[in-house]
C-alpha cells in the first residue's frame, strides 16, 4: 500500500511538472514553429523606437526576416 | 546579414530583422554602420524562443515560412515563384494593448485567486506585455506577474529568463534598485540551470561573464563603428547603455594572474566612510561556480544621492584593492577607479576582474573582501575628504 501511495505521489508530481512546463505554451501569439508550411507569428513586437510592428504590416510582400543579435 | 542585405537589394523583398538582445540601441549603431535600413523587431523576452542566432527565414505574402536557412538556389526559387496560399487560416489580428488595457489587465490578475497552476498562462503573457509595453514604469507590475507565475512553479524556465531580462531593463532605468543586476544575472542562471541548451539565455550571462567562457568577444565593433561613422560625416547613433568591459572583453584561453602590487593603506588607517556618501554594489557573473571556474566581478561606486555627495576629482585617483582566499587567482588587486569630468560630478564608478577558484575548492559559500579610498565631497558646499569603505563580494562554489 505504502508503495502505491508512494507511486502515485510521484505519478501527480510528474503530471504536475507536465503541466508547469505547457504553462502558456502559446505566449500569447508569439510561438510558432519556425519551419517550412508554417505561418509567421504575427504578434506584434516594439521596432526600434519601441512603436509596435509585426510581419502583418508588410502583407502581401514577401519577406526575408534575419533572426540575430547585433553583438 | 549584410551579406543577405546585398544579395536581396532590388529584390522587391522586403527585409526585416528580429533581435535577440537585451540593448536594442546598440543594433541601431549597428544598422547605421552597416548602412542598412530595414526595419528591426526586438525580442529582447525571446518570445520567439528561437535558440541559436543568425539565420534567415523567407516569407510569402500571405505570412507563410517557404524557406529557412535558404540556399542561393532557394532564394531564386522564392523569388520566382507566385505562392497563393489559400489553405492558411486567417489569424486574428494581435494589436499591441495600450497603458489602459495593460493597468486594467494588472488590476484583474491582482485580485484573482490561484488555483493550482490555473491562470499562470495569464500572468506569464501579461508580464511579457507589461515589458513590451508599458515602458519603463510598468516594470515593477511586470516582474511582480513573473514573480506570481515562478512563485506557483519554479520550473517555467522563460518566466526565469524574461524575469532576468525586466531586472536588467530596470537596472539601465532610471528606476534602478541597487539589487537589479545581482538579481538579472541570478535569474538568468536559475534559466539556463533548467534549460542549458539555450544559447540566446547563455550569451545574456556571458555577456557580462569572465573572459574564458567567451566563445568570442561581444560589442568589440562598436569603437570602429563610430569611427567608420564619423569618418562619413555622420552622428553616430546614441547608445543607451555604454558596453561595460566585460562586453568588450576579448576571449581567452588561460587565467592571467596579476604582477605583485602594493597594498595602499595597508594598516587601515583612512577614516571609514560611516556616512556611506559611496555606495558599493558588487555582482559576480556568473554568482555560482564550479571549482577551478572563473567569475567576472562587477563593482559599482555611486555617490549619494540624497547626502548630495559628489566625487571631487582634484585631488587624485580613487582606488579599489581586492584580496581572495587561499588558493584563488585574480588578474588584478589594484585598480583606479575611471575619473569623471570637472572638478566633481556624481557619475557612477565601475570597475571589472576577474576570479578563479582552485580546482579543490569546496562547495560553499566564499567571501572576497577588498576596499575602496576615494576622494568625495559632502553637498554641494560641503567638506571634501579621503575615505576608506571595506566590502564583501559573496560567490558560490557548487559541487
Amino acid at each position: 500500500m505504502r508503495i502505491t501511495i508512494a507511486a502515485l505521489a510521484l505519478l501527480v508530481a510528474c503530471l504536475g511538472t507536465v503541466t508547469a512546463n505547457d504553462v502558456a505554451d502559446d505566449d500569447a501569439g508569439y510561438v510558432a514553429e519556425l519551419e517550412v508550411g508554417q505561418e509567421f507569428i504575427v504578434a506584434p513586437l516594439p521596432d526600434l523606437d519601441g512603436k509596435p510592428r509585426s510581419v502583418r504590416d508588410y502583407e502581401g510582400k514577401k519577406l526575408a526576416i534575419h533572426i540575430f543579435a547585433s553583438w | 546579414m549584410p551579406g543577405w542585405h546585398e544579395k536581396l537589394k532590388d529584390t522587391g523583398i522586403q527585409q526585416i530583422g528580429i533581435i535577440q538582445e537585451q540593448h536594442p540601441d546598440r543594433c541601431r549603431l549597428f544598422m547605421q554602420w552597416k548602412q542598412m535600413d530595414w526595419p528591426i523587431l526586438v525580442d529582447s523576452l525571446n518570445l520567439l524562443r528561437v535558440e541559436k542566432v543568425p539565420y534567415t527565414i523567407l516569407v510569402d505574402g500571405d505570412g507563410m515560412i517557404r524557406y529557412v536557412k535558404p540556399k542561393d538556389a532557394d532564394l531564386e526559387t522564392f523569388l520566382k515563384t507566385d505562392y497563393k496560399d489559400d489553405s492558411l487560416a486567417e489569424s486574428a489580428d494581435r494589436k499591441a494593448p495600450d497603458a489602459e488595457q495593460l493597468d486594467k489587465r494588472l488590476g484583474t490578475l491582482r485580485k484573482q485567486k490561484l488555483e493550482g497552476q490555473m491562470g499562470l498562462e495569464e500572468h506569464l503573457a501579461l508580464a511579457d506585455q507589461l515589458v513590451l509595453w508599458g515602458g519603463e514604469e510598468r516594470l515593477d507590475a511586470a516582474i511582480e506577474m513573473y514573480s506570481v507565475v515562478l512563485d506557483a512553479n519554479a520550473g517555467v524556465s522563460r518566466a526565469w529568463f524574461r524575469r532576468g531580462v525586466a531586472y536588467r531593463k530596470r537596472f539601465d532605468s532610471e528606476r534602478r534598485r541597487e539589487t537589479d543586476f545581482a538579481s538579472a544575472v541570478s535569474d538568468w542562471e536559475k534559466a539556463l540551470e533548467l534549460n542549458p541548451n539555450q544559447y540566446i539565455w547563455r550569451r545574456r550571462i556571458q555577456q557580462y561573464g569572465p573572459r574564458l567562457d567567451k566563445p568570442y568577444s561581444f560589442y568589440d565593433w562598436i569603437n570602429e563603428a563610430r569611427k567608420d561613422i564619423t569618418a562619413r560625416g555622420e552622428k553616430p547613433a546614441k547608445l543607451a547603455v555604454e558596453p561595460s568591459g566585460a562586453e568588450f572583453a576579448y576571449p581567452e584561453k588561460e587565467f592571467k594572474e596579476g604582477e605583485a602590487e602594493t597594498k595602499p593603506d595597508p594598516e587601515g588607517k583612512i577614516n571609514r566612510d560611516g556616512d556611506k556618501l559611496i555606495s558599493i554594489d558588487s555582482v559576480p557573473v556568473p554568482g555560482r561556480i564550479k571549482a577551478g571556474e572563473a567569475s567576472r566581478v562587477h563593482l559599482t561606486f555611486s555617490a549619494n544621492a540624497k547626502l548630495k555627495a559628489h566625487w571631487n576629482n582634484e585631488s587624485g585617483d580613487s582606488v579599489a584593492w581586492v584580496d581572495v582566499p587561499d588558493g584563488w587567482s585574480v588578474e588584478k588587486h589594484l585598480f583606479t577607479l575611471p575619473a569623471g569630468e570637472g572638478a566633481t560630478d556624481t557619475i557612477e564608478r565601475n570597475i571589472e576582474f576577474e576570479v578563479r577558484a582552485p580546482k579543490d575548492a569546496k562547495a560553499g559559500k566564499v567571501k572576497l573582501t577588498g576596499y575602496a579610498l576615494y576622494y568625495v565631497c559632502e553637498d554641494a558646499d560641503g567638506t571634501c575628504l579621503y575615505l576608506r569603505q571595506d566590502f564583501e563580494v559573496t560567490l558560490e562554489v557548487r559541487s
